[in-house]
């Protein structure tokens, strides 16, 4: 009996240890405002910014996947080389322990080609990003161009 | 006598070559007459621009610089008098030369102001006038991105007069106000 009870414990605390590393690995990172601009006329392409926050104590990885709403995405980054800037694709970003990915103008960004479906301020366009191997949906919001 | 010839020559020297010096250095400062395509059309400097030239190289896939800094500008337009305005023009030259529809340069900066010039041009067209203002682009192959290449260019707006004399620059203008800042500088 109190070997059953001993099992029963050990089985009882194995799984609340589990779930509990569940329950961290789904709130790893935060997203904060998250927004696209309308491309403009004459033009294919847009750029989106926000922020991924990691509040884990172990480094992540981002990765721009696709979007229903666009022919393809891409993350980049900007450098200045020979005093002349030009964009770099990303095909990951890592982020450090309680670290932020910061994604704003003459930085990162994410970089949208070809809408294929009409952009209408305030609606949200959905995008694909693998965030430590998960591919998640995150909303850009659509705005207009400041 | 001997020395009286030597300091003439040396003097002949030093005055041709300083005139050559300075002769070269105002061919640097200065961007003789350019011809480039405004839809479709052509638009030569200096005939065609304003006083007051504001320049700069980009291009309409660039999601980001080229558009922050177009409306930047605008924006600055908008602090100054109408009748001061007059005087200043924004000059939008894309070195994208790859793009199939270069001239949409011209619809793309009527957005930000209705005055506001695109220019297109062969390669051979645009590097003759980046070089004139001492300034470069580069288009790299890129096959692993969607666009196929990457555009780099200067971030910078340069002030070049009618007489094609540049008169200074505002590198990486993030807001209007260090442009607005240098256009006062010419009120």
């Amino acid at each position: 009996m109190k070997l059953l009870a001993v099992i029963a414990l050990s089985v009882f605390t194995f799984t609340a240890c589990t779930q509990k590393k569940a329950g961290k690995d789904s709130t790893q990172f935060h997203t904060y405002g998250f927004k696209v601009y309308q491309p403009l006329e004459g033009s294919t392409v847009t750029a989106g910014f926000g922020e991924i926050k990691n509040v884990s104590d172990k480094e992540i990885t981002v990765k721009a996947i696709s979007s229903t709403f666009f022919k393809s995405v891409e993350l980049h980054n900007m450098v200045m080389e020979n005093d002349m800037m030009k964009m770099e694709k990303m095909n990951e970003v890592k982020i450090a322990p309680k670290s932020s990915l910061i994604m704003k103008s003459g930085s990162y960004h994410m970089m949208f080609f070809e809408p294929t479906k009409e952009l209408k301020l305030g609606k949200e366009v959905p995008v694909n990003m693998e965030i430590n191997g998960e591919v998640k949906v995150i909303g850009f919001k659509i705005e207009a161009r400041p | 006598m001997k020395l009286g010839i030597v300091v003439a020559l040396l003097s002949a020297f030093f005055l041709v070559g300083g005139y050559q010096l300075m002769s070269e250095i105002d061919e640097q400062r200065k961007i003789t007459q350019f011809t480039l395509l405004q839809d479709g059309n052509e638009w030569t400097f200096p005939d065609q621009a304003s006083e007051l030239n504001l320049i700069y190289f980009g291009y309409t896939l660039c999601p980001d610089l080229c558009p922050m800094t177009s409306a930047n500008v605008s924006k600055a337009f908008k602090k100054i008098s109408l009748e001061d305005q007059k005087r200043f023009n924004f000059i939008f030259v894309n070195v994208d030369t790859r793009m199939e529809n270069p001239g949409e340069v011209s619809t793309y900066v009527k957005q930000f102001n209705k005055k506001f010039v695109g220019l297109s041009g062969s390669k051979e067209q645009i590097d003759q006038v980046i070089k004139k203002v001492g300034a470069a682009y580069l288009i790299e192959d890129k096959p692993d991105t969607t666009l196929g290449y990457t555009v780099a260019h200067p971030d910078r707006l340069y002030i070049i007069n009618n007489k094609g004399i540049i008169l200074g620059s505002v590198s990486g203008p993030d807001s209007y106000k260090p442009i607005l800042k240098k256009l006062k500088e010419f009120l």
